[in-house]
C-alpha cells in the first residue's frame, strides 16, 4: 500500500472493514508465497534414491489401488451412487428455488455477481497498484459476504 | 527401449524413460527419480505437512511406478500421470490417518480446545510469538475441501498451469478455473472471519 493514493491509504487505515479485507488479501498472498518457498530440511534428500532401492530390494508391498484419478479411490461405488442420486435431487430442488427467485426478483442486478468477480480479480492482480479498485471491491465483497450471496 | 539404448548424454523425454522402465531399466528409473524427487517430496509435503512422511510417501510412489510400470500408457504425458499417482497415494495415506496430522498443529497444549492461530499471532505470549501469515494460510487451507485444496496446491504453490492441473486431477480446465476462483474466495473469507473475531493485525 506504500504507493497508494494518500486518501485511499487513510481510508483503508480508518475503515475497519476495508482494512480487514485489505490485510486478508495481503496475508493470503504472502502466506502462499512463503509456503511455496518452503524446502526440505538439510539432509532429507541425501539418501532418497538409496532408500528407494532398499525398498525395492526388500520387496516393498505398496497398495496398488491408487493408479487412477485423485479422489476416485476413496469410498465404495454404492456410496457414490447414493451420493449422485442425492445430489441430483438437491440440484433439482436448487434449480426450482433459483427459478422462483429469479421470477420474484427480476430487477435484482445479475451484474452484481459479475462486479464481485471483477473486483475479486482486481484484488488478486492489482491489490497494491490499484487501490481505488481495491476499496470498491472491498465494499462489494463485504456486501457479498454479509448478504450471503456467495455463488 | 532397454539399457544401453538410452545414452547417458542424450536428452530423452520422460515418456521414453518410462518406456525403458517398463522394460526393467533401472538406470532410466533412477533418472526419473532424480528429476522428480524434489517435486514429489514438496508436493506430498503440501498435503501431509511432515517432511519425513512426505519423503517416505514419495519413495513409495517411485517404488510403485517401478513395480507397476506396465500400467503407464507411454502415449500419455508422464508428469501429470506421476503427480496423479502421488496425490492418490498421499490422499489414501491421509484417509488411513483420518486426516488428523494437520489439524493437530492448531490445537492447544491440552489437546482439547481449538487453537486459534490468529490469537497466537497477536499474542504477546513468547510461546506463541513468531507465527506468520504462513501459519494462518495453512490453517485456512486445511479448511478447504480436498478438491479445492488440490487446485491451490498445484496451481498456487507449485506453479502448474491450469491445463496441467486439469490433466492431473482428471477434470476440465474450466473446472480448475472455477475451483481455483472459489478456493481463493473461501480462503479470503476464512481469513477475514478470523480477523473479525480478533480485530485487525497491524503487521505480519
Amino acid at each position: 500500500m506504500n504507493n497508494a493514493d494518500p486518501a485511499i491509504r487513510r481510508h483503508i487505515q480508518e475503515c475497519p472493514r476495508c482494512r480487514t479485507a485489505y490485510r486478508t488479501i495481503q496475508v493470503l498472498s504472502s502466506g502462499l508465497k512463503e509456503i511455496a518457498a518452503e524446502t526440505p530440511p538439510a539432509g532429507l534428500m541425501d539418501d532418497f534414491i538409496a532408500g528407494i532401492h532398499r525398498k525395492l530390494e526388500a520387496g516393498a508391498k505398496i497398495p496398488v489401488d491408487d493408479l487412477q484419478s485423485p479422489g476416485v479411490s476413496g469410498g465404495s461405488k454404492h456410496f457414490r451412487h447414493i451420493m449422485v442420486a442425492a445430489a441430483s435431487i438437491l440440484i433439482a430442488i436448487g434449480v426450482g428455488w433459483f427459478m422462483s427467485k429469479q421470477i420474484s426478483h427480476v430487477q435484482e442486478p445479475a451484474a452484481l455477481a459479475d462486479d464481485v468477480e471483477y473486483y475479486l480479480q482486481q484484488f488478486d492482480d492489482a491489490a497494491a497498484s490499484n487501490p481505488v479498485a481495491v476499496v470498491k471491491g472491498i465494499e462489494y465483497e463485504w456486501a457479498f459476504y454479509e448478504n450471503g450471496n456467495a455463488k | 527401449m532397454a539399457i544401453g539404448v538410452i545414452q547417458k548424454s542424450k536428452l530423452v523425454s520422460d515418456e521414453e524413460l518410462m518406456a525403458a522402465v517398463q522394460q526393467g531399466d533401472r538406470e532410466a528409473f533412477d533418472r526419473l527419480v532424480q528429476k522428480y524427487q524434489l517435486d514429489a517430496v514438496r508436493l506430498a509435503y503440501h498435503y501431509v505437512r511432515n517432511w519425513e512422511d512426505a519423503k517416505d510417501l514419495s519413495q513409495d510412489v517411485f517404488v510403485k511406478i517401478f513395480l507397476q510400470a506396465d500400467k503407464y500408457d507411454p502415449s500419455q504425458p508422464f508428469r501429470p500421470w506421476f503427480f496423479r499417482v502421488l496425490i492418490n497415494h498421499v490422499l489414501n495415506f491421509l484417509d488411513r490417518k483420518k486426516r488428523v496430522p494437520m489439524l493437530s498443529l492448531y490445537r492447544s497444549g491440552n489437546g482439547n480446545a481449538e487453537f486459534n492461530i490468529l490469537d497466537a499471532i497477536d499474542s504477546q505470549d513468547p510461546e506463541h510469538q513468531g507465527y506468520t501469515a504462513k501459519q494462518a494460510v495453512w490453517m485456512a487451507l486445511e479448511k478447504l475441501s480436498e478438491k479445492h485444496r488440490s487446485v491451490v496446491i498445484l496451481h498456487e504453490l507449485h506453479g502448474l498451469k491450469e491445463k496441467e492441473v486439469a490433466q492431473i486431477l482428471n477434470c476440465s480446465v474450466g473446472t480448475v478455473k472455477s475451483r481455483l476462483h472459489y478456493a481463493k474466495k473461501v480462503l479470503k473469507k476464512i481469513l477475514a472471519k478470523e480477523f473479525k473475531t480478533i480485530g485487525v493485525w497491524d503487521e505480519m
